[in-house]
């Protein structure tokens, strides 16, 4: 058939894409859980008769991919044992979705005889079973220590429903009568989506149908391509640790090397720790999930998300038994907020640098944001004595990164679950024993930059009418080193935590007419800073302190406009001593918040020369650079470096003061300084980091003091590069 | 009844009648709709006056009792009813031009609206625009800054038993703070759970009033008492940010009207869909929010039955905004948390999308020196250039004026004159910073103007998967009739209807409105339903329905007049969402819990699909709902059989004309009042009618229909 005319094609492409919402919002309806219903933790896919992904819905994004590589394991199981009216689930991450808690159910659209093509919903569910309420199930070594895995099971055969595989599934939950709710919530979803296809051809036609999903893969595939085409090429890479593998602190090493090579894409995992004994490792699949969140989020703008679409535009390289293509039977309950948001964070940065040195595409480019899952699942008997286990999801309010022309949005929202919802206090309330005392955005989580990132939350809750105390289970990270990384020259957000106060006075305090909004103040008798990953119990006169991570900044915080800062103290996001010791900015009159422009200078001038003062030169290369070599033609790349000519060709500068960093294919950090400062000289919230060694390791020009770069290291690992143009 | 329009259809006893009156204040004209019991139509204009809108209000109906040719006075006194539809509140926040307004919050949660549930970058947008996130960003400036929201101890549980009781004495700082230091003029109060248990906010109530009287104050377990702090509070902050506009403006309106010989009371459109009385008009600003436009969507509905069209887009070009709704099967389609300006707050209404773009929006040029239109509007005053009082801004009126579509001499069917001479030269002293002529200036900005209201009629069908083919396309409002032939084309849509008296279309809608009570209570059952629950479910129905009943009754609508609507809010056990369950039975007893079970379970299977339905769940019934309904009356318009004369008019002129597409064209004019069901027209052609004119581009072919509504379709496209 030929090609759909424009208007056809127009209407297809955004009507199949409101379908996949229609499926996904009927689905909310239908379901029990809070965590579908309101907060948005669960996606929806479309995918040809063969799986190749033609949408993902704009719920949590991070599930989308993985939904439609289970269609995929689906197809390759049941081969043609599929019929019109089966319905398929799993919840196995080596076929797809990326933890046991996601459990997938995929049903074929038939036309006749004929598959057109499959939809599939994903919930993240409360509970599926496993030694931990919540399952996530911290504490197991391997995944026989986690919640049952539930390789593709036909659950509805020819429009009948199999009670003993659906029984199966139900069986191991702590809350069972929720899971069969919203295993009819899926099936309704996939009710709804397949009449409105049928409608769909009936009107259009199939062979129309059928020529529009590869009219749209073709779209989609080109118009990445042409983005890609329009980046430069060059090797990107980049490291950071896993904290905590649900027993010990260990920091697991995660590394990547992007290479980008016209419209190709080369993610090499080579390096990354071998598989962890622990819930955090991550599938092939879930590599992939990880891959695909970022692309989507930064290359498929204005684009539906079609996996298939993506399909040729980049490989990978990993070992097999690393934690980033674990094999069987590594623990994986973690999910997403374990190596996969690791894996999704770094391919960020590089995207983010590579789109950051575009002149068409800056505008695109991000900073990391927070490692947006602070995960704590609250469980006991509620108010009606009733199991329940309470997702508490608030961990996703945490705060995006900068971008190259503004600061990351407060309280935005973490980057893989677009969609995803804070739920309001009474709503949390009304379903689980617990009263939350306090909840408010945390300006020193943000990474400083010219542009900051956006600021996290800090919250604190407790029981309230709970008839035994509460089951209290962390599964987070980004705990021992702050993970959203600055892109050049910005500093990373804060690291995250989650604080316990023991036998507390809160409640004499509440009944003197007085709210709390602070620790201070509260009597206690122990305050712990909880470890990454862990399980403890919650007392009735216990508080949960939990604060969630911010942004990445962009650029030196020295270049930012002192206005912004002001903002900032204004709306109380940071206090006088951070903008002095942090933006160099200083207030003559800190009543009314006026900047004293002469005072800022000089501090300003202050901090550059301290780094100066205390700095190591990385390489060799600084030596051979002299800033009295005439440079012409310098073009600027990013806000911290330029290209220019020499004699001997072209090189990469400081488009400030023009040193010379070096040839410009080489990476610029080779020609540049560095220092190391503690974390805590950052932001007072990393105080609670659960790891020693870890410090900032800041690259400057040792001309003028411009930062280019911030990472985030142990102390005695090497100094890395991690930018090399080409052409 | 029947209705048409014009001054030749009165009766000779002139002002004998009695009439119902529609005013719908715009953002530049006050229209004015009378229908009288005979059937008799008039519409009257007048510009609107934004500093005391009730003067516009006046005005247009003086205009009107001229058109009547009696006085005020004789037209007020015979008027029965009097619907008033407007945009204040919308204007007010959209332009942040509401009181300073603070906000009273439990302490530890003053942030909910600025953290916005971590998705307000997301609300409002399509889902295309949702996927672009480095253009993402929250509301700015917000409503209520940070340093206008105060936290005060206090704490109310699930229950609405008290943890934290009231710290009276924080509150008085918070007044004094806001007050004093702060200078804000109203005051929102939202506290935790007080949809439970008011008492704590009731009594800051108390505190602030026993200070400061004069302050206004809006208590969220008032405005909108339902679960879920972020949206409760909004719609409390909205309304406390507008309550004193239409406070002063309703009882100003009023006393005006009473004054001039009105003797009942006003009926306001809310954003329900469904009519308002004065003092809930007055308490509950927010129900103004988005109700500007609905007359024009149920106008719609009402036109779309003589086609037997059931589903319609409907396109309202007004002076200041682009509106569009749509009819599906009939229906006008509602939401409970519309966005406002990337706010999601609670407000049960029907869905209208705007943007900034009409007749007023004014023509600039950007710091890249690219021209650019909207959605700034020179409003009713200065008004566009052509107007000659004072603007000095180039408008897509002014535009439109240089183009040729509108004659400068029979503007407002001919009351008012427009100065072409003025326009020109405000097109051409912009044409200077742009390096084009004032007529490329004027096309273009016409073009950019067209192309964005096709944007939103896109995004409101397209891009939720509706082809907008399959709609009929109704186009009204002041400029509609201009700009409707080029924004439906690009739409690929091939047939528009223009109404007969399309410049007060929504004003005629008001007309068509239901007067609506909805009533709501909470009292959650659960299955199985005993003999107890029966005798709740019946008092509690008996209760809104004497309560809808009595709202009525005090504004002289008997009990028989009166459609009774029953709906149980019910959700199988677990789950969130409400399923609505219409019941028609009055009274229930014990063998009727099964039959509500079956019902449930039957809506459920209707919306979800059959085998959806967990077998022996549970059932709750959360909430109940009356729905009072009163048809004040009803307007038809009289049919007119074709002529058996010519099939074309007489033209009465011909101008040239400078079409945005196929450049200057000799177009022939025809009169709108000489216009006979069954006359066909050629593009190019105007026509010109009394408050509108109707632009007939080369391609498209018009047919009057035999209520005087103007088909137009385009031909060999």
């Amino acid at each position: 058939m030929d090609k759909l005319d424009q208007v056809t094609f127009e209407v297809l492409k955004n009507r199949v894409m409101a379908v996949n919402n229609e499926q996904a919002i009927v689905a909310a309806r239908m379901s029990g859980s809070s965590v579908c219903y309101d907060a948005y933790d669960f996606n929806t896919a479309i995918t040809t008769a063969e799986g190749r992904g033609l949408y993902i819905g704009l719920y949590n994004t991070g599930i989308g991919h993985p939904i439609t590589m289970a269609i995929q394991s689906i197809i390759s199981s049941f081969g043609t044992d599929v019929h019109d009216g089966d319905a398929f689930l799993t919840n196995d991450p080596w076929y797809g979705p990326v933890h046991q808690q996601d459990m997938t159910i995929a049903a074929p659209v038939f036309w006749y005889d004929e598959i057109v093509c499959w939809g599939a919903i994903s919930i993240h569910e409360p509970d599926v079973g496993g030694p931990v309420p919540g399952s996530f199930s911290v504490g197991a070594k391997d995944c026989f220590g986690e919640a049952p895995l539930i390789p593709p099971l036909k659950i509805v055969e020819e429009g009948q429903e199999r009670r003993d595989a659906i029984y199966h599934c139900l069986r191991n939950s702590r809350t069972p009568e929720l899971l069969a709710l919203d295993i009819k919530a899926r099936l309704g979803g996939l009710n709804h989506l397949k009449r409105r296809i049928r409608e769909l051809i009936e009107k259009y036609g199939k062979d129309t149908f059928l020529t529009f999903q590869e009219q749209l893969l073709e779209y989609v595939s080109t118009v990445v391509k042409e983005r890609l085409r329009s980046l430069p090429d060059g090797v990107w890479s980049a490291s950071t640790y896993h904290d905590h593998d649900g027993t010990d602190n260990i920091l697991y090493p995660v590394h990547l090397v992007l290479t980008k090579q016209g419209e190709k894409l080369t993610f090499d995992f080579r390096g990354s720790s071998p598989q962890a004994p622990g819930i955090i490792n991550c599938t092939l699949m879930g590599l992939h999930a990880g891959i695909s969140a970022a692309l989507f989020t930064l290359l498929c703008y204005e684009l539906p998300w079609s996996s298939g679409g993506l399909n040729d535009i980049y490989e990978v390289i990993v070992d097999e038994g690393s934690i980033v293509n674990a094999t069987f039977p590594a623990g994986v309950s973690g999910g997403f907020p374990a190596v996969i948001w690791n894996v999704t964070d770094l391919t960020n940065y590089c995207l983010g640098q590579m789109l950051a040195c575009s002149a068409r595409l800056r505008d695109e480019a991000s900073s990391v944001w927070a490692p947006g899952y602070n995960g704590t699942f609250l469980s006991g008997l509620d108010r009606d004595q009733k199991p329940f286990v309470d997702v508490v999801l608030d961990g996703t309010a945490c705060g995006d990164g900068a971008l190259v022309h503004k600061d990351g949005i407060d309280s935005g929202g973490s980057f893989i679950v677009l969609q995803v919802r804070l739920s309001n206090v009474e709503l949390q309330e009304l379903n689980f024993p617990k009263l939350v005392l306090w909840r408010r955005e945390s300006g020193e989580t943000a990474g400083p930059g010219k542009f900051r990132g956006g600021c996290g939350l800090e919250e604190a809750f407790m029981p309230h009418k709970a008839p035994i105390p509460l089951t209290d289970v962390v599964c987070s990270f980004g705990h021992a080193l702050p993970l959203a990384l600055g892109m050049l020259g910005g500093y990373p957000g804060s690291v995250q935590a989650n604080v316990i106060a023991r036998n507390t006075n809160i409640k004499d305090i509440l009944s003197h007419g007085v709210l709390p909004t602070r620790l201070e103040g509260i009597t206690a008798s122990e305050v712990k800073t909880l470890p990454a990953k862990h399980i403890t119990e919650l007392g009735f006169n216990d508080i949960h302190i939990a604060v969630y991570s911010g942004g990445g900044g962009y650029g030196d915080p020295l270049e930012r406009d002192p206005r912004l800062v002001r903002k900032d103290l204004a709306n109380g996001l940071c206090t006088t001593k951070y903008a002095a010791d942090v933006y160099g900015v200083i207030f003559s009159d800190t009543e009314n918040f006026v900047v004293d422009t002469e005072a800022t200078f000089q501090r300003r001038q202050e901090i550059r020369d301290d780094r100066l003062r205390n700095a190591t030169h990385v390489g060799t290369t600084a030596d051979n650079n002299s800033t009295e070599q005439q440079i012409g033609n310098i073009q600027t790349l990013t806000d911290c470096l330029a290209i220019g000519n020499v004699a001997g060709g072209k090189v990469i500068c400081c488009p400030s003061c023009q040193h010379i960093y070096g040839p410009h294919t080489s990476d610029p950090r080779l020609g540049a300084a560095f220092r190391e400062r503690a974390l805590i000289d950052l932001s007072e919230v990393n105080k609670y980091a659960t790891s020693e060694d870890i410090c900032l390791r800041e690259f400057f020009c040792p001309g003028c003091g411009l930062l280019i770069a911030v990472d985030v290291v142990r102390t005695n690992d090497e100094v890395t590069g991690s930018m090399w143009l080409r052409g | 009844m029947l209705a048409t329009i014009g001054g030749s259809q009165i009766n000779a006893g002139g002002l004998s009648a009695t009439y119902r009156i529609a005013v719908d204040v715009g953002g530049t004209f006050t229209d004015c709709c009378i229908v009288s019991t005979e059937g008799v139509m008039t519409i009257a204009k007048a510009p609107s006056t934004p500093s005391d809108p009730s003067i516009g209000v006046l005005n247009s109906l003086d205009e009107a009792s001229r058109q009547l040719s009696g006085s005020l006075l004789d037209l007020l006194s015979q008027t029965e009813t009097i619907v008033h539809g407007c945009t204040i509140v919308t204007n007010a926040i959209v332009q942040r031009a509401g009181a300073r307004t603070g906000l009273i919050a439990t302490k530890g949660h003053e942030e909910a609206i600025i953290i916005g549930r971590q998705n307000q970058k997301l609300d409002g947008l399509s889902d295309i625009e949702k996927t672009h996130v480095t253009r993402h960003h929250k509301v700015d400036p917000p409503i209520v800054t940070r340093e206008l929201i105060c936290g005060i101890s206090e704490r109310m549980d699930v229950e609405g038993e008290i943890i934290v009781p009231l710290n009276e004495a924080e509150v008085e700082d918070a007044i004094e703070d806001l007050v004093t230091r702060k200078e804000v003029q109203a005051i929102a109060v939202s506290l935790l759970w007080s949809f439970v248990n008011p008492a704590h906010e009731v009594r800051v109530k108390e505190l602030i009033k026993a200070r400061y009287p004069d302050i206004e104050v809006s208590l969220s377990s008032e405005v909108m008492p339902v679960l879920g702090e972020h949206e409760r509070t909004l719609s409390t902050v909205f309304n406390a940010y507008t309550k004193s506009l239409t406070r002063s403006y309703v009882t100003t309106l009023a006393a005006k009207l009473r004054q001039a010989g009105y003797k009942h009371s006003l009926l306001f459109m809310g954003a329900h869909g469904g009519l308002l009385d004065e003092d809930e008009a007055k308490e509950k600003s927010i129900f103004w929010l988005n109700a500007g436009p609905i007359g024009g969507t149920i106008a719609s509905r009402e036109l779309g039955d003589r086609y037997t069209k059931e589903n319609i887009i409907c396109s309202d070009v007004g002076g200041t905004t682009f509106d569009v709704s749509l009819v599906i099967g009939r229906e006008l389609q509602r939401e409970t948390e519309p966005v406002v300006h990337q706010y999601r707050f609670y407000l049960p209404s029907v869905s209208i999308s705007s943007i900034g773009a009409g007749g007023g929006s004014i023509i600039w040029v950007d710091e890249a020196g690219i021209m650019r239109v909207g959605p700034r509007s020179a409003g009713a005053d200065p008004g566009p250039v052509c107007y000659g009082r004072g603007g000095t801004s180039p408008t897509i009126t002014d535009a439109d004026l240089l183009l040729g579509f509108i004659n400068p001499e029979s503007f407002l069917g001919g009351r008012m004159n427009l100065d072409l001479k003025l326009a020109e030269a405000s097109l051409q002293n912009m044409g200077r910073q742009l390096n084009m002529s004032a007529e490329e200036v004027a096309t273009g900005a016409v073009r950019i103007v067209e192309a964005q209201m096709a944007d939103l009629i896109r995004q409101r069908t397209i891009e939720y998967g509706l082809d907008p083919r399959e709609f009929a396309l109704v186009v009204y409002g002041g400029s509609g009739p201009v700009h409707g032939c080029n924004y439906s084309s690009e739409l690929g849509i091939t047939e528009l209807y223009v109404p007969e008296a399309a410049s007060v279309f929504s004003a005629f809608g008001l007309l068509m409105g239901d007067m609506l009570y909805t009533f709501e209570a909470s009292n959650p059952l659960r299955s199985p339903l005993t003999d107890r629950d029966m005798e709740i479910i019946n008092a509690t129905f008996k209760q809104l329905e004497d309560k809808a009943l009595h709202t009525f009754a005090n504004i002289g609508v008997k009990e028989d007049q009166v459609i009774i609507i029953r709906t149980l809010r019910m959700k199988y056990k677990l789950q969130y969402h409400l399923v609505e369950v219409s019941i028609s039975q009055k009274e229930y007893s014990s063998a009727d819990a099964d039959m509500i079970e079956e019902a449930l379970r039957q809506r459920y299977i209707s919306l979800y699909g059959p085998g959806t339905v967990v077998e022996g769940a549970e059932f709750e019934i959360i909430s109940f709902r009356v729905d009072a309904v009163h048809k004040p009356f009803h307007v038809s318009v009289r049919r007119q059989e074709a002529t058996s004369g010519a099939a074309a008019p007489e033209p009465i002129g011909s101008r040239s004309v400078l079409f945005t597409r196929e450049g200057r064209v000799l177009s022939q004019i025809y009169a709108g009042d000489r216009l006979h069901s069954g006359h066909v027209i050629m593009g190019p052609a105007i026509i010109e009618r009394m408050g509108d004119t109707v632009v007939i581009p080369p391609g498209f072919v018009a047919k009057v229909d035999p209520y005087k509504s103007i088909i137009i379709r385009a031909e060999n496209k």
